[in-house]
């Protein structure tokens, strides 16, 4: 048996030196910039935010923010310099987005050139079937109004011969928005108080979306329809950013030397009027 | 000198006879210092026994014994005890009594042999059930010319030198009997028949196949083989398990709770060959790998080649497991049940064809019982008491919040096999698996969470609805047809069919609920592999002389795989679909010189369709004996692998992989350079056996797959990509073993330190740890045996395995407003989990029910509840950080009870 006594030994002491050079997750310290960036189409370049990765090992529980550099904006020739406006934010509201162009940002930090590069889409002109929808009011205590009012959906198209990707983000503009059924709104005033509506669809490769009257619009009053056109960028870190998936895989990322997204976006809005009948 | 001939033909036709005997003979008996002669008389009348001894040997003895129902040989044991007297059963009911020091009559030769230098054949069965015994030693006494049976339980043994001579025969599981040659025998024919230990066994069931006279044996590096039916007296979870026993032999990582696949020297599960009755078994997991998919009532033998394997088997980079099942009870009916608190089984066996035929049939199927329940509560339980162990604060908020899981699935298998021996030539068989396994992964998590961010309180409430369903099974079919055209040689046709399949639908629902608005998100992935292998499989042996035996043969193996990957239910993104034919011929030589070196050297060489090019594998193995006891061994060769199981880049574990076929151009085909050494030192009671091995590794592959987008401006796309990262790795180690054969107490214990590196371009300039790297590997089993009750005990420890981790996160704000987190990953494999130890326990009692036999047993794994680690699930959703820590199986009691007819 001293041969399982001098196994035991090694296995101890050679176990004890492992453990003491493990690493583990909290000793990892992570420098890394984050650009969130999004150029507008028919818009100034406001709000770039760029920002440092989380470790784990952090303390400080604030984002930390990179202020005072020197980021510029490049199309083709033309250069525009980025104003730190303090939280980590950089602006530039004398320049406007042109659609159907390519920007790039470049900065220098912690002596890494960072840079990313994207495309503006082109606008894309949608139609809505109807303008107008009357929906029956539901009192409170009561289920009423089935069968009344407008019962087809609306549908809102565009043309997407490119297959490229689209979202929707229905907004309620009114200032004291009513809801269409009081005994949602009795219950969300026991919790919240009123607040707008709005729905947000995820992107897709799509050329409509149709809306059901009945069980999306909850409220009347003025909605904005915003179709949004995004790039692909954008679409793979939205399909990471809802992902449940168990891989721990590096996001997606256009940033060299970085992470975070800087991609351009175009929209077109149009109104739905929700009425009382 | 008449009489002893007629003594022999008499004993000669017993053996033979025996085939077709009634059921085996019980005893019981009590005394208390009774006379011997009176005692003999006592078996003589009242169980119609046969008694030849000298009547001066058994005066004045007494006898005190007291057993229960036993079998005569037990039986007799008890009674001569403490006497000066030993027994040789000469039949099934005749006993020659004989002074202990002396050897028995039939061991001593006082008849003139009429041949001599002759050559010996034969086949090696188990007394009871006439099942051929493979991989059984026969050696001619007192030297070292030895052979091994093969499959069919055939054997030849060259330059015996005389019809007279003494052969010992010995089988894992079995006693050793000494069997003398008589002239009047048709040599080339003789049928040995082995008693097993049965409820006496003392052998231990695992044996380093090196026996110390066994030269043909010893010729294996690296090779050890494994008695499924002594495996109920090691712990397990209710269910003798083969792949699992054979993860506690030093060298094949233990810690792999949820894979019963074997890591072998650094090797993946898909690096190691199974062979199932000559088909090859693509995947070997019942229930996320807590149980093998083989069930240990239908295997008779296990071979498992560590390394350095023959020219005879290829196609893989790292081991063989050769599994032969059970033809059948030759003899007479025979059943079984058993009952675990997870699975019940049952087998039927019965012969036909007047014994010349046999058919076995197996079954087992898991139930959901309370124990199940059981074990699953306590399971989440643990993982809850596990995060909060989790220093906080992980994550910028401090805010854990822990999912429960709780999986539920069911399991079967069933296995039939049926033999047929129209002579003592031939041998056809078919045999037939199937194995599925359904798994439901599936979760809820509900979620109500209150943030601050800038002040401002926002509400809401999130639910997600996680499908995780998974599916997968294997079936396999094969028809054999050996001969044995002389006794020098030896041929095996086998074809066979078998299909691997798959489907996995992993998709959640998330839907977050603000007062003001409501996003769903769906998202899904859904998986589906096929393998079909089609092989026809033709191996000879030819003894050429005592000293050299050639082995060729020829394989062919068709595979044709789809593979097809689709996301979000909408498009097919990946739809693969591979066939290949790989025609291997091989050619090995074993040589042995001088008596005390063996040499074998053989080449395998393979054409391999979809490269049109052929592989040559050159092996070489070398074993000397430096003395009786102590021997040194070398091997050395090369092996490629054509199908591949591609493992997934995730962490997590379970069906996450698949069967592709190399194409050397996206996937490289792999290959491995072995060279072991080692040295062994036997007595009759201790093995210490070290071996060291140094693997290289070529084409090894990861795959991943993710959204990609591609060019830049106007012609912006999003392609679904795959990316098949290339690499390789050395795997190294030092594994030693001292093994306690017989008494008692039996045992060993094992340990190895190793490493595996791989060096993947993709994954940083630095070679990394691979997933299965485990330094130190401690395991200690032992079985201690109280008359019917046997005692056993398992103890491992291993260093943890490393995996990537999260070490950071960052946020975003999406476009629709929310913000999201996302994580920043760590070098691969740069962490590790906490090291895995466990204790297990059980006790066996095995019992007489009336003519028939039973066992119940207890056991307790992971005695004091050590949680360690499956896997780490972190997800990151609205800004809140879930963190599930996946434990294995906690404390675990379990009973089992079996019950055969014979």
């Amino acid at each position: 048996m001293k041969f399982l006594r001098n196994i035991t030994i090694l296995v101890i002491s050679v176990y004890t030196f492992i453990a003491c050079e493990k690493q583990s997750i909290e000793n990892i310290e992570n420098k890394t910039a984050v650009v969130e960036g999004y150029l507008v189409a028919g818009q100034p370049i406001g709000s770039i935010k760029i920002t440092q990765s989380f470790s784990y090992s952090q303390l400080d529980t604030n984002t930390i923010v990179l202020d005072g550099l020197d980021v510029t904006l490049l199309e083709s020739t033309n250069q525009y310099p980025l104003i730190s406006q303090g939280n980590g934010l950089y602006e530039n509201s004398e320049v406007l987005i042109q659609q159907d162009k390519n920007y790039r940002l470049e900065f220098v930090w912690e002596g890494k050139s960072v840079s990313a590069e994207t495309y503006i889409p082109l606008k894309k002109e949608a139609g809505l079937s109807l303008d107008e929808v009357e929906l029956p009011k539901v009192e409170f205590g009561t289920f009423g109004g089935f069968g009344a009012g407008t019962t087809d959906p609306v549908e809102i198209t565009w043309d997407n011969s490119e297959g490229e990707y689209y979202y929707i983000v229905i907004k309620n503009i009114e200032t004291n928005p009513e809801y269409v059924n009081e005994n949602v709104a009795a219950a969300i005033a026991a919790n919240e108080g009123e607040t707008r509506f709005s729905l947000i669809t995820e992107p897709k490769i799509s050329d409509s979306y149709s809306i059901n009257t009945r069980r999306e619009l909850t409220q009347y009053g003025t909605h904005q329809v915003i179709v949004f056109r995004v790039n692909p960028e954008y679409a793979t870190l939205y399909e990471s950013a809802g992902n449940s998936t168990l891989s721990l895989e590096q996001p997606p990322t256009n940033v060299e030397n970085g992470l975070g997204i800087f991609t351009g976006v175009s929209s077109d809005t149009l109104y739905l009027e929700v009425n009382k009948i | 000198m008449k009489f002893s001939l007629v003594l022999y033909l008499l004993l000669f036709v017993k053996i033979v006879a025996q085939a077709q005997n009634s059921p085996e003979l019980k005893i019981k008996g009590d005394f208390q210092e009774e006379l011997l002669p009176l005692v003999i008389l006592h078996l003589k009348i009242n169980h119609n026994l046969v008694f030849e001894y000298e009547k001066t040997l058994v005066e004045d003895i007494r006898i005190t014994a007291s057993f229960g129902k036993s079998s005569l040989d037990y039986a007799m044991r008890k009674i001569l005890e403490n006497t000066p007297i030993d027994f040789e059963l000469k039949s099934s009911r005749t006993i020659i009594l004989f002074p202990r020091a002396e050897k028995p009559i039939i061991a001593r030769s006082n008849v003139t042999p009429t041949r001599e230098n002759i050559t010996v054949a034969g086949t090696v069965k188990d007394q009871n059930t006439g099942e051929t015994l493979p991989f059984a030693n026969v050696l001619l006494n007192s030297t070292a010319n030895g052979v091994i049976t093969n499959v069919d339980g055939y054997f030849t043994l060259f330059k015996v030198p005389s019809d007279t001579s003494l052969l010992e025969i010995s089988y894992i599981g079995y006693q050793t009997k000494e069997f003398r040659l008589t002239p009047d025998m048709d040599v080339t024919q003789i049928e040995v028949l082995l008693n097993d230990f049965g409820v006496q066994l003392e052998e231990v069931l695992v044996r380093a196949s090196e026996e110390k006279q066994m030269l043909s044996a010893s010729t294996g590096v690296s090779r050890i083989g494994l008695s499924p039916a002594a495996l109920a007296q090691l712990p397990s979870y209710g269910e003798k398990d083969i792949f699992r026993s054979l993860q506690l032999l030093p060298g094949i990582s233990g810690s792999n709770e949820s894979s019963s696949g074997l890591y072998v020297r650094g090797g993946t599960p898909d690096q190691n060959l199974v062979l199932f009755d000559g088909f090859t078994v693509y995947h070997v997991d019942h229930l996320f790998g807590f149980f093998s998919a083989f069930n240990s009532n239908a295997i008779k033998d296990v071979q498992l080649y560590k390394g350095g394997f023959d020219a005879k088997y290829g196609g893989r980079l790292s081991s063989v497991v050769e599994l032969t099942g059970k033809d059948g009870n030759t003899e007479e009916f025979n059943m079984g049940l058993g009952i675990s608190l997870l699975s019940m089984n049952g087998f039927v066996e019965a012969p036909f064809a007047k014994g010349k035929g046999s058919f076995m049939v197996t079954g087992r199927r898991s139930f959901q019982s309370n124990f199940y329940t059981n074990i699953f509560d306590a399971y989440t339980a643990s993982s809850e008491a596990a995060s909060s162990e989790v220093p906080q604060p992980i994550g910028r908020r401090g805010r854990v919040a822990s999912q429960e899981v709780q999986p539920n699935t069911y399991f079967y298998d069933l296995n039939s096999k049926a033999t047929y021996r129209p002579n003592s030539k031939d041998v056809f068989s078919l045999s037939f698996y199937n194995g599925q396994d359904n798994l439901d992964n599936s979760r809820n998590v509900d979620e109500s969470a209150f943030r601050n961010r800038g002040g401002i309180t926002l509400d809401f409430t999130f639910d997600q609805e996680n499908i995780d369903l998974t599916d997968w099974g294997n079936w396999g079919t094969s028809a054999k047809w050996s001969r044995r055209w002389s006794n020098r040689f030896y041929s095996n046709a086998n074809l066979s069919l078998s299909n691997y399949y798959s489907e996995r639908d992993q998709s959640d629902v998330t839907t977050i609920t603000r007062t003001d608005s409501v996003i769903v998100r769906s998202n899904g992935t859904f998986e589906q592999n096929d393998l079909k292998d089609v092989s026809l499989r033709l191996d000879n042996e030819f003894k050429i002389s005592q000293n050299n035996q050639m082995d060729f043969g020829l394989h062919a193996i068709y595979n044709d795989i789809d593979y097809s990957f689709t996301q979000n239910d909408t498009s097919t993104i990946i739809d693969r679909n591979n066939e290949g034919l790989t025609t291997t011929l091989y050619l090995q030589d074993r040589h042995t010189f001088g008596e005390n070196i063996i040499l074998k050297g053989g080449l395998r060489t393979s054409h391999y369709s979809i490269t049109n090019k052929l592989y040559l594998e050159p092996r070489a193995s070398l074993t000397y004996l430096l003395s009786d006891k102590l021997k040194l061994k070398a091997a050395w060769g090369k092996y490629y692998q054509f199908a591949n199981r591609i493992v997934r880049e995730d962490i997590q574990q379970g069906s996450r992989d698949f069967w592709l076929l190399s194409d050397d151009v996206q996937i490289p085909i792999s290959s491995s350079f072995h060279n072991i050494v080692g040295i062994s030192y036997e007595t009759s009671n201790w093995l210490f056996d070290v071996e060291a091995y140094y693997k290289k590794l070529d084409g090894l592959s990861e795959y991943s797959t993710r959204f990609v987008p591609t060019g830049i401006g106007r012609d912006q796309a999003i392609t679904y990509q795959e990316f098949f990262h290339t690499g390789s790795g050395i795997a190294k180690g030092i594994e030693f073993l001292a093994q306690r054969k017989v008494g008692k107490f039996t045992g060993w214990a094992g340990y190895t330190l190793g490493e595996v590196k791989y060096d993947f371009e993709a994954f940083g300039a630095e070679p990394f740890f691979a997933n299965q790297d485990v330094t130190h590997e401690l395991k200690l089993v032992g079985n201690y045996k109280l008359g019917p009750l046997t005692l056993g005990a398992t103890f491992v420890y291993a260093t943890g395995k490393p995996y990537t981790a999260p070490t950071g996160y960052y946020e975003i704000e999406l476009l629709d407003g929310t913000t999201n987190d996302f994580f920043e990953v760590s070098d691969k494999n740069t962490v590790r989990y906490d090291d895995y130890h466990r204790l297990d326990l059980s006790g066996t009692y095995n019992f007489n029910l009336g003519n028939s036999k039973a066992s119940a047993g207890l056991s307790l794994t992971n005695i004091y509840n050590r949680k360690n680690t499956w896997y780490n699930e972190y997800e990151v959703i609205e800004g809140e950080l879930l963190e599930t820590n996946v434990s294995l199986l906690g404390f675990t009691p379990s009973l089992f009870f079996s019950w055969t007819l014979r």
